[in-house]
């Protein structure tokens, strides 16, 4: 909702947020150093960077890819998903501490160009034990670059949400390597069952979490699926609560139709600024907010309001008796749509 | 195998190396023509977007481009 | 109606549910990765007694040896060791070699004394010395009769180890050995620092092997691929001074996958 760019807002809860993650930063590196000369005092002060920053990037990959899910079985956590980019970029700071080290101790003052090196010095590429798992850490490094550098909302309104959002996504892909980079890399030296299994129990908790809340968004949404026709049934005034929204899928789009001061109003359920699921979302000041990042946008013509430009489809609907019938067609972003009075509210 | 890889580093570098160039313009000018929020905005936030310049600078070229 | 709280992020404050969740959810991962932390640091793979005196020069004086490896024979409490010298970073210290040569008048390394300044690198058994200043590290140049090397042959013989780069081994780097060390100790080797075979008995290395050619010359190229990784190797073993070398008849290296407490599991053959 930028008019004019701020470079990071901060507000209050913001700030606490932020103040957590450096606990969580400091509170490992602290251990980690301190445990390191008291247990290990033979380890070298680059071995103890470069793994303390690994982890703690590994670490904190896991917390940010729990985040999502974890807000959609309990909305209370979407505090933790709106800061989210904040903790990404201090876990790409700590992946690029730890790959910048990792190229500076093991491939710089030779007789090849260091990046070349982290390619060529290991040629098994035919191997899966001897694979060259610090190519698979650098492709990973690079993707975690392009997210924390385009997590400004500039980029998000530049690049459009769909290219921003499928950049974004690559986070997965990131997490893949990394797990194949830790198990071919520092597993194949640190050859502790407990920590293969730690390792193995971040990846089903991850995986497990993101299962069940498809699941259970994919039971959520109603299917229609009828676009020839020019009204479909949706669903019944009463299923949807005052202020708040029914999400029904039309024609493959999901819609999101909302309930306010005795109306109804239908508009797409995709946020323009991260694809947020605006029919999570609440009526507030009169304006549809977005349970993601507070955008807003007006139920009657799906328009932010002035000065924002955001702007999302709207759909005609019609109430019989207690039935809410939906067009299926989706009439062009931000077109106004008188919105339907129910009949006794 | 090893040249490809060699010339592929190399490419890669001189990619870094025009979007290093690309982007101090862009902040100073570039991304104001693109959108109009750039306009105005402190120091710091023309900081923000550089690394970013540095590694989409083909997209933001293309971007500038097409809206010419 | 609706009495839910509801969150919005670009209010100054949050309703007390979410600062709920927000303490939560940052207690929960601080205790997470402090029990990691612990957990991490507890079950680590110790790290083996190795030192680099970065920072510190140290002058060595003795008798300069150029087989199998570049060397300088010196007393160390009171025992006389052969210290090998490497370069500055990944590289070999021949050039350095070449100098004392030049300088040496035509005469014999049994004929001269040699004093080099550089940085020690060194673990309870072994030491060797990086010449960090290049040429600058030859220090005095004087004459002095020395006796030859002293060689025994040992045989031929199979010996199962990991070919490691010595320089980071011996103590610049920790671990240095395995796959998260290989491709350092693949341009270690490929700069010219001579391959050493490190013999691991249970928890600790307990020998060590330069790796040369069936005629004592240096393997660098052929070994790369080998590097960081179990080997077997067969060769003529030979017994210089206080060294051991053995002198592989290169095609016939091979590969062989096992863990460093059990037997041998695997053999892949090479070529």
């Amino acid at each position: 909702m930028s008019v004019s760019y701020t470079s990071i807002l901060w507000n209050k809860q913001k700030k606490a947020y932020d103040i957590g993650i450096v606990i969580c930063v400091l509170s490992f590196t602290t251990l980690f150093f301190v445990g390191h000369s008291v247990l290990h005092p033979n380890a070298t002060f680059e071995t103890i960077l470069i793994r303390n920053f690994g982890l703690l990037a590994f670490l904190l990959l896991h917390l940010i890819l729990i985040i999502g899910p974890l807000a959609r079985l309990n909305p209370k956590f979407l505090i933790i998903l709106y800061n989210r980019r904040h903790l990404g970029v201090t876990m790409f700071l700590m992946a690029a501490i730890h790959g910048v080290f990792s190229i500076l101790n093991f491939h710089s003052l030779g007789d090849t160009n260091p990046l070349k090196s982290v390619f060529l010095s290991n040629l098994q590429y035919n191997s899966l034990i001897n694979f060259p798992f610090q190519v698979l850490g650098f492709f990973a490094l690079v993707i975690l670059a392009l997210m924390a550098t385009t997590s400004h909302d500039f980029w998000l309104k530049n690049l459009g949400p769909r290219v921003w959002k499928s950049l974004h996504m690559m986070v997965y892909l990131a997490y893949a390597m990394i797990i194949l980079h830790v198990v071919l890399g520092a597993l194949q030296n640190e050859t502790s069952p407990i920590l293969s299994g730690i390792v193995l129990l971040g990846f089903l908790v991850i995986a497990s979490l993101h299962i069940v809340t498809g699941l259970k968004e994919g039971s959520n949404d109603m299917a229609i699926d009828d676009a020839k026709s020019d009204f479909v049934r949706a669903c019944n005034t009463s299923e949807i609560k005052e202020n708040r929204a029914k999400i029904v899928t039309v024609s493959g789009e999901r819609v999101a139709i909302f309930k306010y001061e005795g109306k109804l109003s239908a508009v797409n359920n995709f946020c323009r600024h991260q694809g947020g699921p605006l029919g999570e979302g609440k009526i507030i000041d009169g304006c549809i907010t977005c349970p993601w990042h507070g955008y807003q946008y007006r139920p009657e013509d799906g328009q932010s309001p002035p000065p924002f430009t955001e702007k999302v489809e709207t759909y005609h609907l019609k109430v019989e008796g207690d039935e809410v019938w939906i067009d299926p067609k989706p009439l062009p972003e931000g077109t106004l749509v008188q919105p339907v009075t129910i009949n006794n509210g | 195998m090893t040249n490809f890889i060699s010339i592929a580093v190399d490419v890669f570098f001189v990619y870094l190396l025009i979007g290093l160039l690309f982007s101090a313009w862009f902040a100073l000018a570039g991304a104001r023509k693109l959108d109009n929020g750039v306009s105005g905005t402190p120091w710091h936030f023309k900081l923000i977007i550089i690394p970013g310049a540095v590694l989409l600078w083909i997209i933001l070229l293309l971007k500038l481009i097409r809206k010419r | 109606m609706d009495n839910e709280e509801f969150y919005i992020g670009w209010q100054e404050g949050a309703a007390s549910g979410y600062k709920k969740a927000r303490k939560w959810f940052f207690i929960s991962s601080i205790l997470l990765l402090v029990m990691f932390g612990i957990t991490y640091l507890l079950v680590e793979q110790k790290f083996v007694e190795s030192y680099f005196d970065y920072g510190n020069l140290t002058e060595l004086t003795g008798q300069i040896v150029d087989y199998p490896v570049f060397g300088v024979k010196t007393e160390q409490h009171g025992e006389i060791m052969t210290v090998p010298l490497v370069g500055f970073g990944k590289f070999d210290a021949l050039p350095v070699l070449e100098e004392i040569r030049n300088r040496s008048n035509g005469k014999r390394f049994t004929e001269i004394e040699v004093t080099l300044r550089g940085t020690v690198i060194y673990n309870k058994t072994k030491m060797w010395m990086e010449l960090t200043e290049g040429n600058e590290s030859i220090v005095a140049i004087s004459e002095r009769e020395f006796s030859d090397q002293n060689i025994s042959q040992r045989g031929s013989q199979t010996i199962a180890g990991e070919i490691v780069d010595p320089k980071c081994f011996f103590g610049v780097m920790n671990p240095a050995y395995n796959k998260i060390h290989r491709s350092c100790a693949i341009r270690c080797i490929s700069g010219g620092i001579p391959p050493v075979l490190a013999i691991r008995d249970g928890e600790r290395y307990s020998d060590y092997y330069f790796v040369t050619d069936e005629k004592g010359e240096p393997i660098n190229e052929a070994v790369l691929q080998f590097v960081g990784t179990p080997v077997k190797l067969s060769g003529a073993v030979e017994k210089v001074d206080d060294w051991k070398v053995i002198k592989v008849s290169s095609p016939f290296m091979s590969t062989i996958q096992y863990n460093y407490t059990t037997e041998i599991t695997h053999c892949l053959s090479y070529k």
